[in-house]
């Protein structure tokens, strides 16, 4: 579940209406109802016309790359969508040699936080 | 010993023998139709998988061709339909022909190699012509493999 009055949540919103044009988007915002392959991402991402889930989109939570790591590790080789971890734009080697050091198949998305708090440069690779 | 004695004494000995060739025999045929249905049902097994494989990759191709994705969906499909390889591995050596053995293991190792690696790889939100370019390689790739799995069959 994303907690209110955080990073996290302004990123997954940011996310979400990002998608929303082109994919089917729900989240995990208010409490975790959405789920794929039992595990309960911050967002899932679908094909539009058929529903299949495309990807499944995990936010980093303040200072918790490496946790966040570590629980995917054992999801990812039965989740049947790309998962993507996205943090910091500075972060990003950070997480990146996390992963290959646990053998984690992530692919990654990054953002910068604005001095207003608003979040900016929202990026998938 | 008089002649009728030694007749019965050869009868019973060819008799005894006839049993023990006869037995052998019987057990030979039985061995080599065993085989025949171990070979038959082995291949069979692995027709099913490779035309299972095709398949996905058919739906791989097309959901590229339409949407420009290559959902993970289809990768963790290709990587449950390596499973009749695994359970006839062991005895692969009774299918006759070293030439199919030996391709038969090719494929399936390589294919568990490139779905390995595609595994971190299908499935891009990102729209950089680099992003598009490797899915468009891992399509490639699968297409390779599911020619592979027709020339298979035909040889099964």
């Amino acid at each position: 579940m994303v907690e209110n009055g955080t990073e996290q949540l302004a990123v997954v919103k940011v996310i979400q209406s990002m998608l929303a044009s082109h994919y089917t988007v729900v989240s995990n915002i208010a409490q975790e109802q959405h789920h794929i392959g039992g595990f309960f991402p911050d967002i899932i991402v679908m094909d539009k016309d058929n529903g299949n889930a495309l990807f499944a989109i995990e936010v980093r939570k303040n200072g918790q790359v490496s946790h966040c790591i570590q629980q995917w590790k054992s999801v990812t080789p039965h989740l049947p969508a790309t998962l993507y971890i996205v943090v910091p734009e500075a972060e990003l080697e950070n997480a990146q040699a996390i992963a290959a050091v646990n053998g984690l198949k992530a692919k990654f998305g990054t953002y910068k936080m604005k001095s207003d708090g608003g979040v900016a440069n929202v990026n998938f690779l | 010993m008089n002649p009728e004695t030694q007749n019965v004494i050869l009868g019973a000995v060819l008799g005894a023998l006839f049993a023990v060739v006869g037995g052998g025999v019987g057990k030979k045929i039985e061995m080599w139709l065993n085989l025949r249905q171990e070979r038959s049902f082995i291949k069979k097994g692995l027709i099913d998988e490779l035309d299972e494989i095709i398949t996905v990759i058919g739906k791989l191709k097309e959901t590229f061709e339409q949407t420009s994705q290559t959902p993970k969906s289809y990768i963790i499909d290709l990587k449950s339909n390596i499973e009749a390889y695994n359970h006839h591995r062991h005895r692969l050596f009774v299918l006759q022909g070293d030439d199919l053995r030996h391709k038969i293991i090719q494929f399936y190792r390589k294919l568990k190699d490139s779905l390995e690696d595609a595994e971190g790889k299908v499935g891009t939100l990102a729209t950089s012509p680099q992003a598009k370019q490797q899915q468009k390689d891992i399509v490639s790739k699968m297409e390779k493999f599911e020619q592979d799995a027709k020339e298979l069959k035909k040889l099964l």
